[in-house]
């Protein structure tokens, strides 16, 4: 199957709109009160996150822009005979998408799938709600999900705007560069069932990653690594600094942190770098210790 | 200009299409706790994905052992490259490398063949990470 791009003016620039929405739960955007976070061996990524059990408890997922076709929601969790049913909706609007994860007995790493159609562009926040039940509850949990358009056509996008929102970011084993010796660990302790940290504990030590970004205004979430002995880390693009997280504190293994405003001001790949950069006065290492890094589009 | 992702990485369990079965396994010796496994000859995944055309280099994070074939990669039907996951013994958070030239549309990874020694034709991943590098 072939992308069919319809003509344009001599001259202008065409926006392709993404095909693939990951939707990670630890990194909603909004979600119901409850939610509950638990790491076992037995799962993809070495945890899920799951709803307090009540009805219409959710995760919701913004800013994304979804062109018009056919699509397939995918869920990757696993499925009890407790767990009930997620539906998916798009901008408030039910897709009839159903995601039914009751079963006789437990059943580890399932991916559940419905299909819906979009007839037209969509701009809004995805919602995943646990809003119906053939057994005895509401819990629903995941570990990942996703949204995949699987029809051809319709992708080109009118301006910035409708290139994507989100970009995920897997510093732990994707990354293609570095300075100091790197130590990847999994344990169901960690975020997304690995991490990474600098087992060399230098000011200076780093990571690189190459990361794609479209132009406008980004926050950038860091799941890291909090303690006596964590450092001072500095986020650059293409050598620009964009913005500093000190891990510093009381020992937070998952600490979720948050550098506001970074101004993109082309579209294209950048060279995200990860560097140690001092530390606080009363750290005793220059310590980092990283699982996962998420950006996304405010404006 | 195309404007376009020029980045992503695709997680075996959110294809657009299978042929045969994926199994999903869950172990600490694997990197993210997993992958996905095809287990039969031609055994096949899809991605669609609107991405930027030009040259990519692509990295498979995958585990490796006598019982794996080849993976065999294509961009709209057209072969790109070949990642071979024989080994002599099982090795985890392998990273099997190729350059290709991609277009959007269809990605699609086939267990078409095997090394000569293979005794099985599984085909694990935990993501294809696509990077590109230039026209």
């Amino acid at each position: 199957m072939s992308l069919l791009l319809t003509a344009r003016p001599r001259g202008g620039d065409t926006f392709l709109m993404r095909r693939i929405h990951l939707l990670n739960p630890l990194l909603a955007t909004d979600k119901s009160s409850g939610h509950v976070y638990t790491g076992t061996a037995n799962s993809l990524y070495a945890g899920y996150d799951y709803t307090s059990g009540t009805q219409h408890d959710y995760w919701e997922w913004e800013p994304l822009v979804l062109p018009p076709g056919d699509y397939v929601v995918r869920a990757l969790c696993f499925t009890d005979a407790n767990y009930g049913i997620l539906h998916l909706s798009v901008d408030g609007v039910d897709t009839g998408a159903r995601l039914d994860q009751h079963a006789g007995s437990l059943g580890w790493n399932q991916v559940l799938s419905d299909t819906f159609t979009l007839a037209s562009k969509v701009s809004g926040p995805v919602r995943l709600a646990a809003s119906s039940k053939t057994g005895s509850s509401y819990y629903c949990n995941l570990t990942q999900a996703a949204l995949i358009k699987v029809s051809d056509g319709g992708d080109e996008g009118a301006d910035v705007n409708d290139l994507p929102g989100v970009i995920d970011v897997p510093i732990t084993t994707a990354y293609s560069a570095s300075s100091g010796t790197w130590v990847t660990l999994q344990n169901t302790l960690y975020r997304w069932g690995t991490a990474i940290y600098n087992s060399s504990f230098a000011n200076g030590d780093y990571l690189e990653i190459k990361v794609w970004i479209p132009a406008g205004t980004w926050d950038l979430e860091c799941v890291h690594y909090a303690g006596t002995d964590a450092a001072i880390k500095d986020f650059l693009l293409d050598g620009v600094s964009v913005g500093t997280i000190d891990g510093y504190g009381s020992t937070v293994v998952n600490k979720f942190s948050t550098i506001t405003g970074i101004s993109v001001a082309t579209t294209k790949t950048y060279t995200l770098r990860v560097a140690i950069n001092g530390k606080n006065a009363s750290a005793s290492a220059y310590s980092a210790q990283l699982y996962w890094i998420q950006l996304r589009r405010t404006a | 200009m195309i404007y376009a992702e020029e980045v992503m990485d695709l997680y075996p369990w959110f294809h657009a299409a299978n042929t045969g079965g994926l199994l999903l396994w869950a172990s600490s010796s694997q990197h993210h706790y997993g992958a996905g496994q095809l287990d039969s000859q031609d055994d096949a995944l899809t991605w669609e994905v609107s991405l930027r055309a030009g040259t990519y280099a692509l990295t498979d994070l995958c585990y490796n052992s006598p019982e794996y074939g080849i993976s065999s990669i294509a961009n709209g039907g057209a072969a790109l490259a070949t990642l071979d996951k024989y080994a002599g013994s099982g090795a985890y958070n392998q990273r099997e490398t190729a350059s290709v030239a991609l277009a959007p549309g269809e990605i699609s990874a086939t267990t078409s063949t095997r090394h000569a020694s293979a005794t099985a034709w599984y085909n694990d991943s935990t993501y294809i990470r696509l990077e590109r590098t230039g026209d």
